[in-house]
């Protein structure tokens, strides 16, 4: 590898964007779409956060950019949601101690039991005793190290190009997701992850007030822009404003997101699919896999994806992990002959931008972090003229682009605005657009308010960012928790209506108001005085 | 929604199942068999949902998966009520790809009143207007057409003909020979799916560069031609066989 970026032959920039929407019910004692965090933090943060310790302790040079969403860095700091993880990660012990026992005798399913008590071992040492319940201190840690760069999304993840008639509210996605950022990293993002890449010619317009500097695009974006650009999606644009837009590398992309033809679908890596809380009896897995009333996956997933069968074989974690390498390898030397191909091409060495959601990692890919691992470790070793770059690096030493207008784009199906916008979910915008006009209402209403109108109005902001985030359209289009989705856009929705009409009235009462904010307590400190109508023009 | 869960549904309500799910049912099937259809409808359902979308949606979704069931049973309290509409005068597009819009509207219960009581109405329409500047000024009408709605509509999807166009939408009532406007859109740009044309010499190694990045400046120079691609369908080709960069 090469750490000079002006006379390598190409040049690696790895993405990844960290989200998942804000779930926390303290109404419950145990809650199962809470989960998502739980499995998040289990098989995807906590392994990224060894992984980068390992590379730090073994002196292996890395660049990333990780984005973390607003909506997870609250969850990842709220003290119910740890004690609830820790609840969590007891029980996945006791039941990796059960599983030993059940197992006793099968080696081979010892191997993959001991694996998995090992994991959640792991996690629950590096979270409580490392992490003291925050691992947003390691992700700071390696951000200061200048190994990641981190950057912020918007502030509940919104889809921005439906709210493009409502510039206020897109510049306080923007502001409160920025301040947040600068809050727990004490640094300014300098980029942003636009959510699901979703961009409309002139969004740049409401991110260069802010200092943000560039963001992603799906490539389609940039090579439809008003100008066919010069280098493909080798380079990054520069909007008319000077804000950089990144373009994503399909080729790099697609061998990562590919189930069928990628790296994930391999036989030897574990399977996504089978998990004991479905394969074994009811009276066994009960206390660890039924959640009000449900069957759910318990994460001890037993089986190697095998092929085009039911009939799957046996894990092997050894196998996996050398498949992980050999991938990492095989990805690495195609990222170097894409290179000498593009390189031959440009005045400059060509960019290889590669977007993927974090949770891919771990998660769905168990073997990702492995195979992250394996890459940089790889790259440090091997002979060759790439070097791996974030984008501010990048922008550092080419500071100047060519200068044209992205087209409005997503990475979503059919590359706009289809999953988000469809006969399932539309029925969304109508209220939380009505919403939007009646928060700014408000604040003209009551423009400096104390007390419990204080408390009720910055509740109505709240109500009002949960309900525009762009997962629950996303759920009920994609269908794997359509019920919980639309629960809970109708209850934001009816949670900001009932206060409207509440201070209209006159008449808050605060018990209700009082477990709205125990149950809804995202952005702590929200003024909802930022939510004022603007004179058009006025960005920031 | 996997089998063991479908055995521990009643009769009954498997029979609901698959009712609301279309699915065909003979009289008296055994349970058992009634089991297997409604397992297999399911899981069709599934498959045809998953592979309607690209990778990167595919792949987002597993975050929410915290079991194999597609239909969760869950308590959230009391179903919430929302108003169907606001009551008020208002009209709003949504680009939601190059060429359609979403379009919501609302008119206020006086005005819908008024019209109703007046001998000369005859009906509402949609006017769809193609516009060269953003603003509704005269002399930004290029074109028009309408589409009839009703008193209880309240959402339409709209194809757009052009690309890179302005599109604003209105409310008319037709009054005997006369039309009244109720109420006007927001403006929208339509926007292209395909590179714009390359202007002046042509420049090879730009076209090798967007082909090597996926794409074909083909597709610039006639706009009407369209490739399919299962990925991301907006006319977009691989790039297999024209370069040299072949995943191993």
């Amino acid at each position: 590898m090469t750490n000079n970026l002006e006379s390598s032959r190409g040049l690696i920039a790895l993405v990844l964007n960290a989200h998942l929407p804000y779930v926390r019910h303290p109404e419950y004692s145990r809650f199962l779409e809470e989960n998502w965090l739980f499995e998040a933090l289990s098989e995807t943060y906590l392994p990224l956060l060894r992984v980068f310790r390992g590379l730090e302790m073994d002196g292996v040079p890395f660049r990333l950019t990780l984005s973390l969403s607003p909506t997870l860095t609250s969850m990842l700091e709220d003290n119910l949601l740890c004690e609830r993880y820790v609840n969590h990660l007891d029980r996945l012990l006791e039941l990796s101690e059960k599983e030993l026992v059940r197992l006793n005798g099968d080696i081979p399913g010892l191997k993959v039991s001991r694996m998995y008590r090992e994991l959640y071992r792991n996690n629950r040492e590096d979270f409580l005793n490392l992490y003291n319940g925050n691992i947003l201190v390691g992700f700071r840690h390696f951000h200061e190290l200048g190994n990641l760069e981190l950057i912020t999304s918007t502030a509940t993840h919104a889809f921005l190009p439906m709210y493009r008639e409502s510039p206020d509210m897109i510049r306080n996605q923007i502001l409160i997701a920025l301040e947040n950022h600068d809050r727990l990293f004490k640094s300014m993002s300098e980029g942003i992850w636009l959510p699901e890449c979703g961009y409309f010619p002139g969004l740049e317009d409401y991110l260069k007030p802010y200092g943000i500097k560039y963001f992603f695009s799906s490539a389609h974006g940039v090579l439809h822009a008003d100008d066919p650009p010069n280098y493909g999606v080798y380079a990054p644009l520069r909007t008319p404003n000077g804000t950089a837009v990144f373009g994503r590398d399909r080729a790099a992309s697609n061998a990562i997101w590919s189930a069928d033809d990628g790296f994930p679908g391999n036989p030897d890596y574990r399977e996504f699919y089978r998990d004991i809380g479905f394969d074994l009896t009811e009276e066994y897995i009960a206390p660890y896999a039924i959640e009000a009333g449900n069957r759910v996956n318990t994460g001890f997933k037993y089986h190697a994806i095998t092929g085009d069968t039911d009939k799957k074989e046996l894990y092997d974690p050894e196998k996996g992990t050398a498949q992980a390498r050999k991938d990492a390898g095989t990805f690495l030397q195609n990222r170097i002959r894409q290179c000498e191909t593009i390189s031959a091409l440009m005045d400059r060495p060509p960019l290889i931008v590669a977007p993927f959601d974090a949770e891919l990692f771990g998660h769905w890919w168990f073997e990702g972090p492995q195979f992250l691992d394996a890459l940089f470790r790889e790259f440090h070793s091997t002979e060759h003229q790439l070097a791996q770059v974030t984008p501010s690096e990048y922008l550092h030493v080419w500071p100047h682009s060519q200068v044209t207008r992205p087209a409005f784009s997503s990475w979503g199906d059919k590359g706009y605005g289809q999953v988000w916008l469809d006969g399932s979910n539309d029925w969304i915008y109508r209220h939380t657009h009505k919403m939007v006009e009646r928060m700014a209402e408000l604040v003209d209403r009551f423009p400096d308010e104390k007390g419990l109108k204080l408390r009720t109005l910055n509740q109505a902001a709240r109500e009002l960012l949960l309900s525009q985030a762009s997962d629950w359209p996303f759920i009920i289009k994609t269908g794997t928790t359509v019920l919980y989705a639309e629960r809970r856009v109708k209850n934001h929705i009816s949670n900001f209506n009932r206060i409207y009409e509440s201070l209209c009235r006159n008449t808050v009462k605060t018990e209700w108001l009082t477990k709205l904010e125990k149950r809804n307590n995202i952005f702590k400190d929200i003024d909802y005085r930022a939510f004022r109508r603007r004179e058009p023009g006025i960005s920031a | 929604m996997t089998k063991d869960r479908l055995r521990s549904l009643s009769y009954n309500e498997l029979s609901h199942i698959a009712d609301k799910g279309n699915i065909n049912v003979l009289q008296d099937m055994e349970k058992e068999a009634l089991i297997s259809l409604i397992f297999e409808a399911l899981e069709e359902e599934r498959l045809d949902r998953e592979g309607n979308n690209n990778l990167t949606i595919q792949i987002e979704a597993k975050k929410y998966s915290v079991s194999q069931d597609q239909e969760l049973f869950v308590d959230f309290g009391d179903e919430v009520e929302l108003p169907e509409r606001y009551r008020e005068t208002r009209l709003v597009l949504m680009l939601r790809d190059p060429s359609w819009v979403y379009c919501y509207w609302d008119i206020e219960d006086r005005i819908l009143n008024e019209l109703d009581e007046n001998s000369d109405y005859s009906g509402l329409v949609l006017r769809v207007t193609e516009l060269a500047a953003p603003d509704w000024g005269k002399d930004s009408y290029v074109d028009w057409f309408d589409i009839p709605i009703q008193f209880g509509d309240l959402r339409r999807y709209i194809n757009l003909p052009s690309e890179d166009a302005f599109y604003g939408a209105e409310i008319y009532a037709q009054l005997g020979e006369k039309e009244s406007l109720i109420v006007r859109s927001n403006i929208v740009e339509s926007s292209r799916d395909y590179i714009a044309p390359i202007l002046g010499k042509v420049d090879n190694t730009q076209n090798k560069l967007i082909e090597l990045s996926g794409f074909s400046t083909d597709v610039g120079i006639f706009p009407g031609n369209s490739y399919s691609d299962k990925d991301n369908p907006q006319r977009i080709m691989t790039v297999s066989g024209e370069v040299e960069i072949k995943e191993v």
